[in-house]
């Protein structure tokens, strides 16, 4: 089997309910997404950190449904996102059925643990000036300021040189702040 | 990179650790049991236990059978139980509801029954109360060792906590017509024909809702016949009918295909009656293992006294034994038994049998927990916003008269979407009938926050304490939030909707499914003036092409949840020219 480094999101995902190993490595790829996806909608990171929680908890409850043939991990793990925030709204308060399911407690949540979410996930503006850009250029975004990741590395990643990656950084960034000016 | 939230990723690998522990034993999951009694509440949810596959289409009731229901519809329209509501008085059901979910546990197959007793209180204005107790331990039908064993560990496991809530703002009666008003209970109709047009209009489309949004669930695949007879249960059980209506909906039943009286029946309780039944129909249980999974053949039955025409039981008895956990034929798998209903003048109170007449005795002391649920959707006065108004003709088209009477009515169900807080009278628009009979309104609102939306309070246990914080951050985040309109399209009937959208918003394309992530998903999107058509790109090059009409495109796409929406729309005008293409998030 290969390191949890190595696996695709797809392979991890299949065993996150029963692996905690591969769970905690979806985790990490994906907390900063998915905590960012409900600071676009509902602009409070503890609210935002609530959601998450709950939509972990769901991914794990239901990843021995995943069937990679249907779509990929991202999409899966999304449309869960989406189906949480739904029935929170119309619940009028966070759904924490799966929380309450798989047994997960009170989330150790401070004022500076909500400020650093807030900080790092981005304004709701931002994030959704992230989604209007094109696939190539939010994906360099959002590897290069949200991951954090070197540009040879993805470079590597995306199959193609450190320069093209730099272009398309630079090109969502003056594309997002467009997009935000422009904002009513 | 460093997570966020250390916690949740701690507790999460925590709770996997769990999961896979109990799954290697074998034996039933805790957590899920406890959410089992969670959702049991609902009669509805009890039902979803066991299923009916399909129904054996037999002929009508024949003249002696017809003239029993008749003696029973002349009964319930000479009054009994016939209660009027008037202001601060409430409409009081006790029921005991029991549903059967099939286990891999302790290293074989089993079956797991828990007993639920529900009292309801309903006032006319919406207010009331929710009770729901387990009543004992769940049965266990398996091996004798096996269940000695089971009820050793079940004793010494923590009670589930009983719900027990004040409802201030409840929407109205629950029922399988749809949420209701007094009033709404009061106009339902008093003919047989009328009777079995609304029973039958609400159970295809609840079937088709549920086909739609929950294709996996075993409750999708009723068939008509019994999603007909549990309609006909919930009606008679937890709406103060009047005479003429009780005695309708037992003259309707004469008109149910396959539906076959049997003079004699015994209900969970142990009370007699005579029953109404469907055969020929065949459950399977949720999560059952091995040979239990296989479907078994049921009967649906509809228990109620002849004499008074009052219901009494609905259940789904086995037609043959299930001798690997000594389950014998007749054995109700699932069943709802009412006890008791009647009307009282306070939440405290309630209505019980004493030999054959029923009176009113104290109540258990009234909880301190109060559900405030959301502030009823408001109709408000005011122009719709120039900025909507320019882009979309739908609003800008004079309203119809009954467009104008929703208008000028009070608000209806279908309209108090639960995501607004306030929609626009001069904005309602009765959208062209989808292909697929689902009725489309569009209306221009303002979003209900998070902050504005109703608070519990007392109701234990509290989830999280970022809840707490939620809460009494609301009023603050309430008075910062900007308040701008939003454009929906909702749906006449059921739960398909399209999320409200801000014009800023426009190219989003929404889409809904079930949390089972099947297919089909229902993808809606609400399109500015000058496009004709649009046209979707999903993955794999296959392309979807939509018309347009009235600023909306609905259409269903056999795919995934997640791949559901498409990867880039484009907006088309007359002449095939690309308005816009707009790429997925």
């Amino acid at each position: 089997m290969k390191p949890q480094g190595e696996q695709s999101d797809e392979q991890l995902l299949l065993s996150a309910g029963r692996d905690e190993e591969s769970l905690g490595a979806f985790y990490v790829r994906y907390e900063h997404r998915v905590i960012a996806f409900f600071m676009r909608a509902v602009g409070r990171g503890d609210l935002a950190a609530d959601l998450t929680a709950e939509t972990f908890a769901s991914l794990v409850e239901s990843a021995e449904r995943y069937d990679p043939a249907l779509g990929k991990a991202d999409g899966w793990l999304f449309g869960i996102a989406r189906n949480v925030l739904a029935r929170s709204r119309e619940r009028g308060r966070v759904e924490d059925r799966a929380r309450r399911s798989i047994g997960l407690g009170v989330l150790a949540l401070d004022d500076e643990a909500i400020e650093r979410i807030e900080a790092t996930a981005g304004s709701a503006d931002a994030v959704l000036a992230l989604g209007s850009l094109p696939e190539d250029q939010r994906d360099a975004v959002i590897e290069r300021v949200v991951n954090e990741r070197g540009y040879e590395e993805i470079a590597s990643e995306l199959e193609c040189s450190p320069s093209v990656v730099r272009k398309r950084v630079s090109r969502g960034l003056a594309a997002m702040r467009n997009r935000i000016k422009e904002m009513p | 990179m460093t997570p966020l939230l250390p916690d949740l990723e701690r507790q999460l690998r925590q709770a996997v650790r769990d999961r896979r522990a109990e799954q290697s034993a074998q034996r039933p999951a805790r957590p899920k049991r406890r959410a089992m009694a969670l959702v049991a509440v609902a009669a509805a949810i009890a039902i979803a236990a066991v299923i009916a596959l399909a129904a054996g289409i037999g002929a009508g009731p024949s003249l002696s059978e017809a003239q029993a229901l008749e003696r029973a519809a002349e009964a319930a329209g000479r009054g009994l139980a016939a209660p009027t509501l008037t202001p601060g008085e409430y409409w009081y059901v006790r029921s005991v509801t029991a549903g059967t979910t099939g286990y891999r546990a302790l290293g074989s197959a089993a079956l797991i029954q828990s007993r639920q007793t529900t009292e309801i209180w309903q006032s006319t204005d919406g207010s009331g109360r929710e009770r729901t107790v387990n009543d004992g331990l769940p049965l266990f039908f398996g091996t004798p060792v096996a269940r000695a064993r089971f009820r050793r560990e079940e004793a010494r496991a923590p009670k589930p906590v009983p719900v027990d809530e004040l409802l201030p703002h409840s929407t109205g009666f629950r029922s399988p017509l749809g949420i209701l008003t007094y009033s709404q209970v009061q106009a339902l109709p008093s003919t047989p024909e009328a009777m079995l047009h609304a029973i039958r209009h609400a159970a295809e489309h609840s079937l088709t809702e549920l086909r739609l949004q929950a294709p996996e669930s075993p409750v999708a695949e009723e068939s008509l016949a019994q999603t007909e007879l549990e309609s006909i249960a919930g009606i008679l059980a937890d709406l103060p009918l009047s005479p003429q209506q009780r005695a309708a909906t037992f003259r309707m039943t004469e008109k149910l295909p396959g539906v076959i009286y049997i003079p004699h029946v015994t209900d969970a309780l142990g009370r007699s009656g005579a029953a109404l039944a469907s055969n020929g129909l065949s459950y399977r249980f949720i999560d059952g293992g091995g040979e239990l999974s296989k479907p078994v053949s049921v009967r649906e039955e509809l228990i109620f006294d002849p004499s008074t025409g009052v219901l009494l039981a609905q259940q789904r008895a086995l037609l043959s034994s299930i001798p690997s956990v000594g389950l014998p034929a007749g054995y109700a798998v699932q069943y709802t038994a009412y006890v008791s209903s009647g009307v009282v003048t306070s939440t405290t109170e309630r209505f019980v049998k004493r030999g054959l007449t029923e009176v009113v005795a104290p109540a258990a002391p009234a909880p301190t927990c109060t559900n405030e649920g959301p502030p009823p959707t408001q109709l408000v006065a005011g122009a719709i916003p120039s900025t909507l108004a320019s882009r979309f003709a739908v609003l800008r088209r004079p309203q119809t008269s009954e467009e104008l009477n929703l208008a000028n009515g009070s608000i209806s169900q279908t309209l108090a979407t639960p995501g607004l807080g306030r929609v626009l009278r001069s904005s309602i628009r009765i959208l062209k009938t989808h292909p697929a009979g689902v009725r489309y309104y569009m209306v221009v609102g303002y979003r209900r926050s998070f902050a504005d939306l109703g608070r519990s309070a007392g109701c234990s246990p509290p989830v999280t304490a970022s809840e707490h914080r939620l809460e009494l951050a609301a009023q603050k985040a309430a008075r910062r939030a900007a308040v701008r309109p939003v454009l929906c399209v909702v749906a006449a009937e059921g739960p398909v909707s399209f999320p409200c959208t801000e014009p800023s918003e426009l190219d989003m394309i929404g889409y809904e499914t079930s949390d089972y992530g099947r297919p089909p998903a229902v993808v809606t999107g609400i399109i500015p003036d000058g496009v004709t058509k649009i046209e979707a790109v999903y993955p794999h090059g296959r392309t979807v092409l939509v018309p347009v009409t009235d600023n909306l495109v609905i259409y269903r796409v056999h795919l995934p949840a997640p791949n559901a929406a498409p990867k880039e729309v484009r907006w088309l005008r007359s002449n095939g020219e690309v308005l816009r293409r707009i790429t997925s998030r």
